[in-house]
């Protein structure tokens, strides 16, 4: 690769390129060197070709450290992303389970009551009420007089005596009998006296003929607790 | 040379893809050998963001010797990085003119892996050189980079770069240094608009 003679080499580019690129052998680096150190032109130009080498390779490097930096930060981006998605995840996690345990303590077991309203019908002397049947697993016992049971609501300033019979929905006149048909909805009818109303419950006897008790609820409304159900009653306003 | 079909170590595996190019290898070095050159250089006067820099450019210096073929697989990855590390670091302590403490074992790995261009990378018309290669445009950046940086063969970079041979390649890497040290004499006398 080396010239025969020894003349200005540095102008053959490619044996510069080799030089600087260490890609000589031994024997023609050293007779290169040899000449560079006593020719001014040919250091010249090998050291301004190492400057030129030199920078490129410097660019390429940098150009890599910018990539690879980018990379890293990237993924520690990334990492972050998927720890904020799983503590998010966690966090809801555990909202969505406090509520269910919530919902389901409010509505479905611990021994809660679940009470309804019932509907309204007539604003009357008497007037006829659909009692709808809750869940009230544990009946409590109530006073049983003649078969006429007195309570008297209290709300506020007023109070009123309930009288509560209970009759069989055979008892109930022929235009009300088809009140009777739906098991959760027990007709009663509510009837003014001398000293209160009169509430008249239409389902059948069981075993333990008895009313168990009545918790006001409101106001005007109340729960029955009788033959082992729960009934809630809404009065119409004026009738307390 | 026929890809292997397995191999031997974790070692093996990052070599064969840093040879392919791979840039995810450098990163998974990177995590790897993170912790270890963290101490070192933390032990040494350094920060974490010091010990970041200098494996980074461990790993460039890895890459080039991957690249050009000079690479020989005479230690474990880990030990070589560390090596190069610690030799960068003792290398910026002394040019920033730091009391060097004196180190309690010499380093083992003593093969030069940082050669004397290097010390030449941070002078002034260096850095007018890699300001003026931003600025040139393509292929002749790719052409200068595979030729000079990853030194690959002609025939290499004439088939990457889709020239009809080596000659030809040859010849367009005549003019693209022409133009590159146009704009470097332009950069150095302040005339780059």
């Amino acid at each position: 690769m080396m010239p025969e003679q020894s003349a200005h080499w540095a102008e053959t580019q490619d044996l510069v390129d080799a030089y600087i690129m260490h890609r000589l052998s031994p024997e023609e680096t050293e007779r290169c060197s040899i000449h560079l150190a006593s020719c001014k032109a040919c250091a010249e130009i090998v050291r301004k070709e190492t400057v030129l080498i030199g920078g490129i390779k410097q660019y390429g490097r940098g150009q890599l450290k910018v990539r690879l930096q980018e990379r890293l930060a990237e993924e520690e981006s990334s990492r972050f992303e998927w720890r904020r998605v799983i503590s998010i995840a966690a966090v809801m996690l555990v909202m969505s389970v406090s509520a269910a345990f919530f919902y389901w303590m409010t509505h479905e077991g611990g021994g809660r009551n679940r009470m309804r309203e019932i509907v309204m019908q007539e604003h009357q002397t008497s007037l006829w009420l659909i009692g709808k049947v809750v869940v009230k697993p544990e009946p409590f016992r109530g006073k049983l007089t003649g078969g006429i049971w007195a309570f008297r609501l209290q709300h506020d300033h007023t109070s009123c005596l309930l009288h509560i019979r209970q009759a069989a929905p055979e008892a109930l006149p022929p235009e009300k009998k088809h009140l009777a048909a739906a098991a959760e909805e027990i007709p009663s009818s509510l009837e003014r006296t001398a000293d209160g109303v009169q509430l008249t419950v239409y389902m059948n006897e069981g075993d333990h003929t008895h009313l168990a008790g009545i918790s006001p609820t409101g106001a005007s409304s109340f729960i029955l607790y009788i033959e082992g159900t729960q009934i809630a009653y809404q009065l119409p306003e004026g009738w307390i | 040379m026929r890809k292997p079909i397995f191999f031997l170590n974790d070692d093996a595996r990052i070599l064969e893809a840093v040879r392919a190019g791979s840039e995810d290898a450098l990163a998974e070095l990177f995590h790897q050998n993170h912790c270890a050159i963290t101490a070192y250089i933390v032990k040494n006067r350094g920060s974490e963001q010091d010990a970041e820099d200098i494996l980074q450019d461990a790993l460039m210096v890895f890459w080039e010797q991957v690249q050009s073929g000079k690479f020989v697989y005479a230690a474990k990855l880990s030990t070589y990085l560390y090596g190069v590390s610690k030799n960068l670091w003792l290398r910026r302590l002394s040019h920033i003119r730091r009391e060097v403490p004196m180190p309690e074992e010499e380093p083992q790995w003593q093969e030069e892996a940082i050669s004397p261009l290097e010390e030449l990378m941070v002078t002034e018309e260096t850095q007018a050189v890699a300001e003026a290669m931003r600025r040139i445009g393509s292929p002749c950046k790719e052409l200068l980079l595979m030729f000079y940086w990853e030194e690959r063969s002609m025939e290499e970079i004439a088939e990457a770069l889709h020239f009809a041979g080596a000659d030809t390649a040859k010849s367009k890497k005549y003019q693209c240094k022409k133009s590159l040290e146009l704009l470097v004499k332009k950069q150095l006398q302040g005339a780059v608009r």
